[in-house]
C-alpha cells in the first residue's frame, strides 16, 4: 500500500510537470506506432518500426527507444504508457493459446459446438462453422442448477469438481473457464468451483463466466469465457515482459492497456481481462476520432477508417463512440455476420468491410464487378508498386484517376508505376466491361465508394441513425482518397480531415480516459424487480469498476461514474439504453426511467405503443476518471518554408466526366483560415485528400482541413421537408 | 445504363428496403420476429413484380408474392392515395397460413403510384383453436379478408379492435402490425427521397435492367448446369396417420425449368397442406441454392422456374384446406427436387436434413398475462457435395435457437439437457450432421399447452448418392411416445423430450479412414468419424 501510494505521489508530481510525456503504443499489422505526447509545446512525435512478430515486447521497445532518442526525451519525464495490441486476437485467430478446458452444468456439454444453430448465408449450402477454442474432448459437466433468479435448484456437487481438478492434472490443462447456466444471476457456484479448483490444481488460472462478463445466452457467454481462459496465460506473459522492459529503460509510470470499448486499465486488470483488449486498436481511431471531432465543435460524427486490407466505420454520438455488447472474432467467410465466434465485451461499435487500397477488383461471374475481399496486401501489393503484382487494386484506380500521384505516394518514398496500374485495371476491369481504362478505374472507385456507404448507411440504420445528420471524419492510409465520394452518397453536409491521418489508434490511446464497465444481465419486469437487491448490485457493481479504475490512476480525485439500464418492450429483443442517476434506486425513479425509455422509443421509431410492459435486461456501470491534458498539437501548418500550392496534375472530376487540371496543394503548407474550392488535391505525406468539384474547403485553427459539400438535393434541410411531409 | 451505374443504383435502392426492414426488426414485439427473422420487406413494381426483398428465412422472399396483384383486384390502383396500406392474411396469397400477415402500401413520388412496399411478418398467435386439430382454414385462427387498415395516413380503428378481440396477446399482434406499418412508412419515404436524389421520375427503367440482368444469368445458370431434360424426385414424409408423398418432375428446357408435382399425395384434413405460394417458395429456394446463391432476390431472377402442382393435392390444397403445419411438409420439398438432380449435379448437393422441431408454449402466468412464444430445436444438416453437414443446424428453413437462458426466463420451463445426438448422422464419404436431444419439465402451477411440430420424424432422412440415413428422432412426454403436431397441456413436473433427426450422408462411407490415427483432435472435435459404421 505505501509503494503504491508512494508511487502514485511521485507520479502526481511528475504530471504537474509542464515537461512531462505520455506515450502511446499502437501494435499493427505491419507497423507498430509510436506517439509521444506533452513537453512544454505540448507537441505529437510519431515514430513507425515493422511490428516484431518474433517478440511483440521487442518491437514495442525499440520503437520506444526511437522516439526518446529522436526527440531528445528523457525517459524519467514519462508519465503514462498506453497501449493497444493485437496479440488477444491474433492469438485466437492463429489458436496460440494454452490448453484450456470448459467446465459447464450438467446437460450442456456441446453448448460451444452448438452454437445459435443458425446459418449465417441462407442460400450457400457450402458454408463452413468455426471451430470453438476449446475442444469438445477438454469440455466437462459437473452437478448443478441454478434458475434465472439465481435460485439453487440443484446444489453444487463439489465430489464432480474434486473429479474433474484430478482430471485436469492429468490433462495438463493450463488454463479453465467456468460457465454455469443463469450464473450472471448468481456467480455462488462459479465461486465455489474456482475455490477448489484453486486449492487442488495450484498454479492454474481460472476465468469465471460471472467474472468476466455477467450477462444472459449461455452460448456466447461461454463462448467469451473460453476465449479468455485461452489467451490468459499468453497475455499475462507478455505484459508482465512488456511492463520490465520499460521500467528497464527509465520509465517509471506503470504501463496502462486500451480496452475495446476505448478505456484505459491497468495491466493487472488488462490480464485478467484479456478478451476485453481484442479491438484496442480500432477502438484508439474511434476515440481519437470523437475526441478531435469535439476539438473541432462536431459532436456527431461517422468516423471512416479505410487502409490497405479493410475499412472500418464508427458512428460518434454526442461525442461519443456507439457502444456495442458482442463483438466476433475469426470469420470463416471474412466479412461474413454471424461467421465468427462471439465475444460478449464491451467494445466499441464498428463495422469492417472488406475494402482497402489493396483491394482486388474483378468481374464476377455474374457480370458485376466485384472490389474485395482478397487483397493484394504489400506484397506483390498492388501493380502499381511495381513489385510483380498483376491484380488490379483500388490504388491502382486512383493513381489512375489522378487522385494519387506517382511521385508522392508515402511522401515520395514509394515511387508508383502508373503504366503497371492501366494494364492491370485494362486486362482485369476495362476489357471484360468493354471500357475505356480511365472508365474502368472510375468504376472501381465508385463501387468501391458505393459498397463504404451502403455498409455505413446499413449500420446506421442498425442503430436508428441517420447518416446525413452526421460529419465524415476520415483517416487512414485511404481514408482520405475516398471519403469525399463516400460522403457525397452518405448525404453527409461536411468531412472532416484532421493531420496525422495514419497514426490515429496510438494517438487515440492518449485521449482516451481511463475508465472500466462492469455489465450485469437479468431479464425482470422493470416494476416488479427487487430494489433492495437491485441497489446491492449495482453498489457492487460500482466498487468493483473503481477498484480497476484506482488500480489504473491511484492518484484519481475525481472519478465519474454512469449508470445505465437497458430496457425493451416485453417481448422485444433489442433494447434502449436509458441513462439513470446515481444513488438508491427507488420506484419514482423506476417511473423517470420508463418515461425516458417511452421518449427515446418514439422519438426513434415514430412508432405507436399502446402501454405495454417494460423489461430491464441489463445494467451497466461505467467508472471514469477525469484527467486533466492539454490538448495535443497535432502537427505544423502555414509552415512558410514550403510552397502551399505544388502545383498542377490532371485529375478526374466525376461531375464533369472528364479529367481537368487541378491544383495539387500541400497540407503542411497551408496555413490556418486558408480557403478553396474544390476540384482539388491536398497531399500530406501519409494519405491524399481528393474534394470534389463545388466543395468549399478551409483550414480550421485545429489544423483540420474541413470540407463542406455542395448542396444537395438530399441534404438535411431537404430531408427534413420530406419527414414533415409523411408525418403529416 | 452499364453495369457499374446499374450496380451502383441498386445498390442505394436495396438500402432503402433494408432500411424498412430495420424500422420493422426493431419495433416488432416477438421473438419470432426479432430472435428468428420471420419477416420480410418487400419492394415491387407498380404492376406488383418483386424488385427487391429484405428478409432473413426463405419463406418470406416473396418468391412469387401474388398478394399485391390480388388486392389490387379488390383496390384498383386509382383508388389508393397516398398514406394507404392494405392487409390481408389469405393463405392462398401470403406464405401459406394465417400467422403470416401482409402489410401493402402503394408508394407515391411526385404525385405518382411508383410501386408498392409489401412488409410481412409471422404472427405468433392469429387467434383459432388450439387443442384440436382444425379440419378447415376457419378454425386456424382469424382470417384477414382484404382490408384497408390505414386510410391517408389513419389507422382503421374498426380493424384494430376486431383483431384484438380475436388473438390471445392482442397487445403483441397489434405491436407487430405496427412495425409492418412503419416498414412501409420508411420505404415510402426513403423512396421518395431515392428518387428525389437521383433525379429518376420512377423504378421504370432502373427496375427493367435489373430484372433483365437476373432473368439472364439464372437462364444462364440453369443452361449450363441442366441438360435439357426430364428428371424425377421423390420423397416420403408423415403427415398425419398415413405417409404423404412428394412426387417432382423437373423439366429442363433452354434455361427454363418446369418443377411440376404431379403424383404427389391428396390434400388432407389435418393442416399439412401447402398452398401453390409456400410450394414455390422452397422449389424456387432449393433452385437458387444449387445453381445461382449469390443472385439477387427478384422476379427476374425467379421467372426462368414454373411451378405447378395439380389442384387438390396437398402442395397445392383447395380452399377451405386447414394450412398451419405447412412447414412441417413443406421443408421437405427441396429434398425431392435433389434428389431429381442428383445425377446432373456433382458440386452442389445437399442429403436430406433432419429439419427441426417448431414448439410453441402457450398459457397463463400466474399475474393473469397470456404468453405465446415459439422456439425451434434443430435437426442435422445434410451432407454437402464435399462436406460432411452441420450439427443442428436446420435446412432448408434457417434460424437460431432461442438460448436456455433466454427460454428460462419467458416461458416457465425448466430444461434438463441440450445435447448432440453424436450417432444421428448418416454415415458416408462426408458423414451427414447430427441431429440434438432437448429435454425440459414445466415448473409452471398453471397448465401449460405446448405443441411441437416436425414432419418427419419416423422416416429416416436419406442418405444421397449411397450415403446412409440419418436416424429417425421422437417426441416422448413423461417418457413414453406421444405423437408429432398434437399439442399436449402439461402441469407442473412433465417432462418432455424432443429429440430430432441427424441426416443423410454423402456418397458410400470409406472404411479405411477410421483406422487412421493421425487424423488430429481438431477433426475429431469436427466428428468427421462420427457416423461410420464399424
Amino acid at each position: 500500500m505505501t509503494k503504491g501510494n508512494g508511487r502514485a505521489r511521485q507520479r502526481r508530481s511528475v504530471k504537474r510537470n509542464p515537461a512531462a510525456y505520455a506515450i502511446g503504443v499502437d501494435i499493427g499489422g505491419t507497423f507498430t506506432d509510436i506517439v509521444a505526447f506533452g513537453g512544454v509545446s505540448r507537441r505529437v512525435c510519431v515514430a513507425k518500426v515493422l511490428t516484431d512478430y518474433e517478440d511483440l515486447a521487442r518491437g514495442v521497445m525499440v520503437g520506444v527507444g526511437q522516439i526518446l532518442r529522436d526527440n531528445g526525451i528523457d525517459a524519467g519525464l514519462v508519465t503514462r504508457v498506453v497501449h493497444g495490441t493485437t496479440l488477444v486476437t491474433n492469438s485466437l485467430i492463429e489458436r496460440r493459446g494454452a490448453k484450456t478446458a470448459l467446465v459447464v452444468t450438467r446437460g450442456f456439454g456441446d453448448v460451444l459446438d452448438m452454437g445459435r444453430e443458425s446459418r449465417y448465408d441462407i442460400y450457400d449450402i457450402d458454408i463452413e462453422v468455426p471451430s470453438p477454442v476449446v475442444p469438445r474432448s477438454l469440455v466437462f459437466e459437473v452437478t448443478e442448477r441454478l434458475d434465472h433468479k439465481g435460485v439453487v435448484v440443484t446444489g453444487l456437487v463439489e465430489s464432480d469438481v474434486e473429479a474433474l481438478a484430478a482430471q485436469l492434472r492429468a490433462l495438463e490443462v493450463q488454463s479453465v473457464a467456468v460457465c454455469l447456466l443463469h450464473s450472471y444471476a448468481s456467480a455462488a457456484h462459479e465461486t465455489r468451483i474456482a475455490e477448489i479448483l484453486a486449492d487442488r490444481v495450484p498454479g492454474i488460472s481460472v476465468s469465471l463466466s460471472s467474472d468476466v462478463m455477467a450477462d444472459l445466452r449461455e452460448y456466447e457467454r461461454a463462448s467469451t469465457t473460453a476465449a479468455n481462459a485461452y489467451v490468459r496465460p499468453v497475455v499475462k506473459r507478455y505484459l508482465e515482459r512488456l511492463s520490465t522492459a520499460l521500467q528497464e529503460v527509465g520509465i517509471k509510470s506503470e504501463l496502462s492497456i486500451m480496452t475495446s470499448d476505448g478505456g484505459v486499465v491497468d495491466v493487472g486488470t488488462a490480464a485478467r481481462f484479456p478478451v476485453r483488449l481484442t479491438e484496442s486498436g480500432p477502438a484508439g481511431g474511434a476515440t481519437a476520432a470523437s475526441y478531435l471531432g469535439l476539438a473541432a465543435g462536431v459532436s456527431n460524427l461517422i468516423a471512416y477508417d479505410m487502409g490497405g486490407t479493410t475499412a472500418k466505420i464508427c458512428v460518434i454520438e454526442d461525442g461519443k463512440p456507439l457502444k456495442a455488447n458482442t463483438f466476433e472474432f475469426g470469420r470463416v467467410y471474412r466479412f461474413a455476420k454471424g461467421s465468427g465466434l462471439p465475444l460478449q465485451v464491451p467494445v466499441i461499435e464498428m463495422i469492417e468491410i472488406g475494402a482497402g487500397g489493396g483491394s482486388i477488383a474483378h468481374v464476377n461471374s455474374v457480370g458485376m464487378l466485384q472490389i474485395g475481399p482478397e487483397s493484394a496486401n504489400a506484397a506483390p501489393g498492388p501493380a502499381c508498386y511495381g513489385l510483380g503484382g498483376n491484380s488490379a487494386t483500388v490504388t491502382d484506380a486512383d493513381l489512375v484517376l489522378g487522385y494519387l500521384a506517382s511521385d508522392s505516394f508515402l511522401g515520395g518514398a514509394m515511387a508508383l508505376d502508373v503504366e503497371c496500374a492501366r494494364i492491370a485495371i485494362s486486362e482485369s476491369v476495362a476489357k471484360p466491361m468493354r471500357m475505356s481504362v480511365e472508365e474502368g478505374a472510375y468504376s472501381i472507385h465508385r463501387v468501391v465508394n458505393a459498397n463504404m456507404a451502403r455498409a455505413a448507411k446499413v449500420h446506421c440504420l442498425e442503430h436508428g441513425k441517420d447518416p446525413r445528420e452526421f460529419v465524415l471524419f476520415a483517416y487512414g492510409g485511404a481514408g482520405p482518397v475516398h471519403a469525399y465520394g463516400v460522403a457525397e452518397l452518405l448525404g453527409v453536409p461536411e468531412v472532416i480531415y484532421p493531420l496525422r491521418a495514419g497514426v490515429m489508434s496510438a494517438l487515440g490511446f492518449l485521449v482516451a480516459e481511463p475508465a472500466f464497465e462492469v455489465v450485469h444481465g437479468r431479464i425482470e419486469s422493470l416494476f416488479e424487480l427487487d430494489l433492495a437487491q437491485t441497489n446491492g448490485m449495482l453498489a457492487e457493481m460500482e466498487d468493483e469498476a473503481t477498484r480497476v479504475v484506482r488500480a489504473s490512476v491511484p492518484g484519481a480525485k475525481r472519478l465519474t461514474a454512469r449508470r445505465e439500464v437497458a430496457v425493451r418492450y416485453e417481448g422485444q429483443s433489442y433494447e434502449l439504453n436509458v441513462p439513470f442517476a446515481r444513488g438508491t434506486l427507488t420506484i419514482p425513479q423506476l417511473k423517470r426511467i420508463a418515461r425516458d425509455f417511452t421518449a427515446a422509443y418514439s422519438a426513434r421509431y415514430h412508432a405507436l405503443v399502446e402501454q405495454s410492459r417494460l423489461e430491464s435486461v441489463r445494467w451497466r456501470v461505467r467508472v471514469s476518471a477525469v484527467e486533466e491534458r492539454g490538448a495535443p498539437r497535432l502537427g505544423v501548418t502555414g509552415d512558410t518554408s514550403r510552397k502551399a500550392l505544388k502545383g498542377k496534375r490532371d485529375v478526374y472530376v466525376p461531375e464533369t466526366g472528364a479529367f481537368l487540371s487541378c491544383p495539387v496543394y500541400d497540407r503542411y503548407a497551408l496555413s490556418i483560415a486558408t480557403m478553396f474550392t474544390g476540384p482539388a488535391i491536398v497531399e500530406e505525406p501519409e494519405s491524399t485528400v481528393y474534394i470534389g468539384s463545388g466543395a468549399k474547403a478551409l483550414i480550421t485553427r485545429t489544423g483540420d482541413l474541413r470540407v463542406t459539400m455542395p448542396n444537395k438535393a438530399n441534404g438535411p434541410s431537404a430531408r427534413k421537408r420530406q419527414l414533415r411531409s409523411v408525418v403529416a | 445504363m452499364n453495369a457499374v451505374d446499374l450496380e451502383v443504383l441498386w445498390s442505394r435502392l436495396v438500402t432503402v428496403v433494408d432500411e424498412a426492414a430495420y424500422a420493422i426488426l426493431r419495433t416488432s414485439m416477438s421473438k419470432i420476429v426479432v430472435e428468428a427473422r420471420d419477416f420480410g420487406a418487400l419492394l415491387l413494381d407498380p404492376d406488383g413484380k418483386l424488385l427487391i426483398s429484405d428478409a432473413g428465412v426463405a419463406s418470406k422472399i416473396g418468391t412469387n408474392s401474388i398478394a399485391v396483384r390480388e388486392l389490387l383486384k379488390q383496390f384498383p390502383r386509382e383508388t389508393l392515395r397516398p398514406g394507404d396500406m392494405l392487409i390481408t392474411n389469405n393463405p392462398w396469397w401470403i406464405m401459406g397460413h394465417l400467422n403470416d400477415v401482409a402489410i401493402v402500401a402503394p408508394l407515391f413520388h411526385a404525385k405518382r403510384l411508383v410501386g408498392f412496399a409489401e412488409c410481412m411478418a409471422h404472427m405468433s398467435d392469429i387467434g383459432g383453436c388450439l387443442s384440436a386439430s382444425p379440419r378447415e382454414v376457419y378454425e386456424e385462427g382469424f382470417i384477414i379478408p382484404p382490408t384497408r387498415i390505414m386510410e391517408q395516413g389513419r389507422e382503421n380503428e374498426t380493424f384494430f379492435n376486431l383483431l384484438k378481440a380475436n388473438v390471445r396477446v392482442p397487445l403483441q399482434i397489434s405491436s407487430d402490425l405496427r412495425a409492418l406499418i412503419s416498414g412501409c412508412q420508411v420505404m415510402q419515404r426513403e423512396l421518395d427521397l431515392f428518387l428525389t436524389g437521383t433525379r429518376m421520375p420512377d423504378l421504370t427503367r432502373l427496375g427493367a435492367a435489373i430484372m433483365t440482368h437476373s432473368r439472364k444469368t439464372m437462364r444462364n445458370a440453369i443452361r449450363s448446369a441442366i441438360p435439357d431434360g426430364v428428371y424425377h424426385g421423390e420423397t416420403l414424409i408423415e403427415g398425419s396417420g398415413t405417409p404423404l408423398e412428394i412426387k417432382v418432375t423437373v423439366t429442363a428446357s433452354d434455361g427454363e425449368l418446369d418443377i411440376d408435382f404431379t403424383g404427389s399425395s391428396p390434400q388432407r384434413d389435418v393442416g399439412v397442406n401447402c398452398t401453390l405460394v409456400y410450394t414455390h417458395v422452397w422449389s424456387v429456394y432449393i433452385v437458387k441454392c444449387l445453381l445461382a446463391p449469390a443472385l439477387p432476390n427478384n422476379e427476374g431472377t425467379f421467372s426462368p422456374i414454373r411451378v405447378s402442382a395439380p389442384e387438390g393435392t396437398f402442395l397445392n390444397p383447395r380452399f377451405p384446406a386447414p394450412v398451419r403445419l405447412k412447414s412441417s411438409s413443406g421443408h421437405f420439398i427441396p429434398d425431392a427436387i435433389v434428389e431429381a438432380l442428383q445425377g446432373v449435379l456433382s458440386d452442389k448437393l445437399i442429403a436430406e436434413s433432419g429439419n427441426k422441431f417448431a414448439v410453441l408454449f402457450t398459457g397463463r402466468k400466474r399475474d393473469g398475462h397470456a404468453y405465446a412464444e415459439s422456439m425451434f430445436i434443430m435437426g442435422g444438416m445434410g451432407a454437402r457435395a464435399h462436406k460432411n453437414g452441420l450439427h443442428c443446424a436446420s435446412f432448408p428453413a434457417n434460424s437460431s435457437n432461442l438460448p436456455v437462458e433466454v427460454l428460462e426466463a419467458t416461458v416457465p420451463v425448466r430444461v434438463h439437457h441440450k445435447r448432440i445426438r453424436r450417432d444421428s448422422g448418416g454415415a458416408g464419404a462426408y458423414a451427414g450432421g447430427c441431429g440434438q436431444d432437448f429435454e425440459f419439465e414445466s415448473v409452471s402451477d398453471l397448465p401449460m399447452m405446448v405443441r411441437a411440430s416436425h414432419g418427419k420424424l419416423g422416416i429416416p432422412p436419406k442418405g444421397l448418392l449411397g450415403g446412409h440415413d440419418g436416424k429417425t428422432g421422437e417426441i416422448r412426454l413423461n417418457d413414453r411416445p406421444i405423437a408429432d403436431k398434437t399439442p399436449v397441456t402439461l402441469k407442473k413436473g412433465d417432462v418432455i423430450r424432443l429429440v430430432t433427426p441427424g441426416s443423410g450422408g454423402m456418397r458410400p462411407p470409406l472404411h479405411d479412414s477410421v483406422e487412421n490415427d493421425t487424423r488430429s483432435q481438431e477433426l475429431e472435435r469436427n466428428d468427421s468419424l462420427r457416423g461410420v459404421e464399424l
